[in-house]
C-alpha cells in the first residue's frame, strides 16, 4: 500500500471578512520532500500555513495531514511549526522554551530534557542555556524557534519564512539543516519570498493573490517557461494567470 | 508646519479607532450619568421601630422617619439585626436609646440626626408646656405651686456592629480591599494574556495538541498562584498594619477575596480577547470597573431607580462587597455568606467557560 501524502489540501478557500485570501487551493505534499511556497508578501503564504495548522477558520475545502483531518489533535501532533514572528517568551531561557513546548507536544519531562539538550547543540545555542531570550540576537531567536519546531520529532515541519532577517551564513546553515532533516525522512513545507532559497526545494508552489499559479520542480518550471531564473519564471506564470483572470 | 502634520495624523488615526472615539465621547457621559443616578437618588426616609416611646415623641419622629411602633424590644432588635429596619428607638426611665446596625455610615448619620431633632422638638414642647403650667399655676391670688422643669432627654446610641470610634475608612475598608484586589488582578491578567495573543505565542500554543480549556486553566492556575499571594498580602496589610477591624473570620474573608480575585482573573483574560493592545485593555476600566465600584455598595442604592438595583446584581463585586461587609463588619459566618460565595464561584465558572469559547476565535477545535 502506497504511503499517504504528508499533506493534502483540496479546494481550500479562506477569507477575512468579505475578502477572499485563498481561492480554491489544491496541494499535495509527498512524504520526505522539501516543498517551498514561493510568493510575494500578501500572496497568502502565511494564511495557507495557518490553515494547515488549524488556527484560522476556513470557508470551505478539506485539509489532511498524513491522512488525518485538520483540525484534529492527532493531525496537530504530526506537525512541528516555526512561526514567522519569533513567538517566544522574553523572560524564559532557551531550555525553558524547549521543555515547555516539548511537554505540550506530549514528551515526558525526561524526554523533553534530553531532546532540549540535543537540539540546543543542533542549533548551536548550547552555550547560552541560562540566558533569557530577551538578550538573544535575531539569529539566535530564529534558531531557537527552529529548535522548538523540531522538539517532538514531528514528521511534518511547517516553517513560515524560516530565514527571514538572518545573515547569509546562518541561512546556509539552516538550509543544510533542512536537507539533513529531509534525509531523516521528515517532510518540510516552507514559505519564502527569496528566489535562491526556493531553488533548494524539491518542489515549488508559486502563489500569487491567493492562488497557486504554478506547481512543480524548479527545473520543470524553468523548462516550461524558458526562463533563466526562478524570478523570471514567477513573472511568466503571473502574467499567464493575469491573462486568464482578465 | 510639521506640528500640524503630526496633529492631522493623530486626528485621522483616532477618528478611525471607533473604540477610542466611543471611550472619549460615550464613556464619560455614561459614567457621569451613573454617578449622578447613584448620588442623586431620591432621599429615602429611614425606617425605625419605636418601642415604648411617648406618643408625642413618636409623632415628632414620624415627621422625618418611617416609624413602626412595637412593644417587644428584643423582637425589634432582631429585625434590626436582619437589616429589615434602620434603627430601633427604646424609651424607659426617661432614657432614650437609639440602636443602629452600624455598618452603613449614611444610615447611622441619618438615624442619629432624625432622633436628635425629634428629641429636641419634643423637649422644647415639654418645656413650653411646663412653662405654661407654671405661669397658670402662679396666677394672681393663687397659691404658689412647685413645678418641676422637664429634664432634657439623654440619647444613647448603641451599635449592633462597630462603635462610635469606628472611622469612615474602617467601614469602607472591606469594600476597598475587594475593589483593589479585583482591579489589579483584572488589569494584570488581562494585559498578560493579551501579550500571549499579540506576540504570536498563543498561535504557537494552539498549533500544538493542547486543548483550549487546558490553556485557559493553565493560565488561570499559573496566574492564580500570584493572585493568591497578592490577595493574602493586601488583606494582611489592611488588618495587621492598618488595623482595620475584622469582626469575622480572617480565613472566610480570604476565601471571599480569593473567589473575587479568581473571577477578576477569568474576566480579565476573557476581555483581553476583545482588545488588540494594552491601551484597549485599559479602556475597559470605565466600562467594566467603574460601574462595579458605583454599584457595589460604596454608595447607598436604596433610593436609586430599580434598574440600578438590577444592574448591581449583575456584577461580581456586589456579591463580594456584601459578603465582605457581612463577615468583616457584622461578624457573620459561612451560613450567612454562602449565597454570595456561590454567586462568586458561578462567575468564575462562567468566565472560564467563556474564555474557552473565546479561544474558538483562534482555533475551532
Amino acid at each position: 500500500m502506497a504511503a499517504c501524502d504528508a499533506l493534502e489540501i483540496r479546494d481550500l478557500q479562506v477569507g477575512y471578512g468579505k475578502r477572499i485570501v485563498l481561492h480554491q487551493v489544491n496541494v499535495t505534499v509527498p512524504q520526505g520532500k522539501i516543498v517551498g511556497v514561493l510568493g510575494p508578501s500578501g500572496s497568502g503564504k502565511t494564511t495557507l500555513v495557518r490553515s494547515v495548522l488549524g488556527v484560522i477558520p476556513i470557508e470551505s475545502g478539506h485539509i489532511s495531514v498524513f491522512g488525518k483531518p485538520v483540525p484534529s489533535f492527532s493531525a496537530m501532533a504530526e506537525i512541528g511549526y516555526m512561526a514567522q514572528s519569533d513567538a517566544l517568551y522574553d523572560d524564559l531561557t532557551s531550555t525553558e522554551h524547549l521543555l515547555f513546548f516539548g511537554r505540550l507536544q506530549g514528551l515526558s519531562a525526561a524526554e523533553a530534557k534530553a531532546r532540549a539538550k540535543e537540539l540546543l547543540a543542533f542549533v548551536e545555542l548550547d552555550a547560552h542555556p541560562g540566558q533569557p531570550v530577551r538578550n538573544f540576537s535575531g539569529g539566535m531567536r530564529r534558531r531557537l524557534s527552529l529548535a522548538i519546531a523540531l522538539i517532538a520529532h514531528a514528521p511534518l515541519l511547517i516553517l513560515d519564512e524560516p530565514t527571514v532577517g538572518i545573515d547569509p551564513v546562518l541561512r546556509r546553515k539552516f538550509w543544510d539543516a533542512f536537507e539533513a532533516l529531509k534525509t531523516q525522512g521528515r517532510t518540510l513545507l516552507t514559505t519564502t519570498h527569496v528566489m535562491d532559497e526556493a531553488a533548494r526545494c524539491d518542489r515549488l508552489l508559486m502563489v500569487r493573490d491567493g492562488r497557486i499559479i504554478a506547481d512543480g520542480t524548479v527545473s520543470e518550471m524553468l523548462t516550461r517557461t524558458g526562463a533563466d531564473t526562478l524570478e523570471n519564471a514567477f513573472l511568466h506564470f503571473s502574467a499567464i494567470k493575469e491573462k486568464e483572470m482578465a | 508646519m510639521r506640528a500640524c502634520t503630526v496633529a492631522r495624523r493623530v486626528i485621522r488615526q483616532i477618528v478611525k479607532d471607533r473604540r477610542t472615539m466611543a471611550l472619549m465621547f460615550i464613556a464619560p457621559i455614561a459614567v457621569i450619568f451613573l454617578l449622578y443616578t447613584v448620588l442623586n437618588a431620591d432621599t429615602v426616609q429611614p425606617r425605625v421601630i419605636a418601642v415604648g416611646l411617648p406618643a408625642e415623641l413618636t409623632e415628632q419622629l414620624a415627621q422625618t422617619s418611617e416609624v413602626t411602633e412595637a412593644a417587644d424590644a428584643t423582637a425589634a432588635l432582631e429585625t434590626l439585626r436582619g437589616r429589615d429596619t434602620d434603627g430601633v428607638v427604646t424609651f424607659s426611665d426617661s432614657e432614650l436609646t437609639l440602636f443602629v446596625e452600624g455598618t452603613d455610615p449614611s444610615v447611622t448619620a441619618s438615624m442619629s440626626r432624625n432622633v436628635a431633632s425629634a428629641v429636641a422638638a419634643y423637649s422644647e414642647k415639654q418645656f413650653a408646656e411646663a412653662m405654661r403650667s407654671l405661669t397658670a399655676g402662679n396666677g394672681a391670688g393663687a397659691p404658689a405651686k412647685a413645678v418641676t422643669a422637664p429634664q432634657p432627654l439623654a440619647v444613647t446610641v448603641s451599635y449592633l456592629n462597630g462603635s462610635a470610634d469606628v472611622t469612615g475608612f474602617d467601614l469602607i475598608a472591606p469594600l476597598l480591599m475587594g475593589f483593589f484586589i479585583f482591579f489589579f488582578v483584572f488589569l494584570l491578567a488581562g494585559v498578560a494574556f493579551l501579550r500571549e495573543r499579540t506576540t504570536g505565542t498563543l498561535e504557537r500554543l494552539l498549533a500544538t495538541p493542547v486543548r483550549r480549556h487546558e490553556i485557559v486553566m493553565g493560565y488561570f492556575l499559573g496566574f492564580g498562584v500570584f493572585v493568591f499571594f497578592q490577595t493574602i498580602l493586601i488583606q494582611s496589610f489592611m488588618v495587621s498594619v492598618l488595623q482595620v477591624p475584622l469582626k469575622g473570620d480572617f480565613y472566610l474573608v480570604a476565601l471571599i477575596n480569593l473567589l473575587l480575585a479568581a473571577g477578576s482573573l477569568a474576566l480579565g483574560t476573557l476581555l483581553s480577547a476583545f482588545a488588540r493592545n494594552e491601551l484597549q485593555m485599559f479602556q475597559f476600566i470605565p466600562v467594566v470597573i467603574v460601574p462595579q465600584v458605583l454599584f457595589c455598595g460604596l454608595f447607598s442604592l436604596r433610593g436609586a431607580p430599580r434598574w440600578v438595583d438590577l444592574l448591581s446584581k449583575a456584577f461580581p463585586l456586589t456579591y463580594a462587597a456584601e459578603a465582605l461587609n457581612d463577615v468583616a463588619l457584622r461578624g457573620n459566618g459561612f451560613e450567612t455568606v454562602w449565597p454570595c460565595l456561590l454567586a462568586l464561584f458561578g462567575y468564575v465558572a462562567v468566565f472560564l467557560f467563556l474564555n474557552t469559547l473565546a479561544l474558538k476565535k483562534y482555533r475551532r477545535l
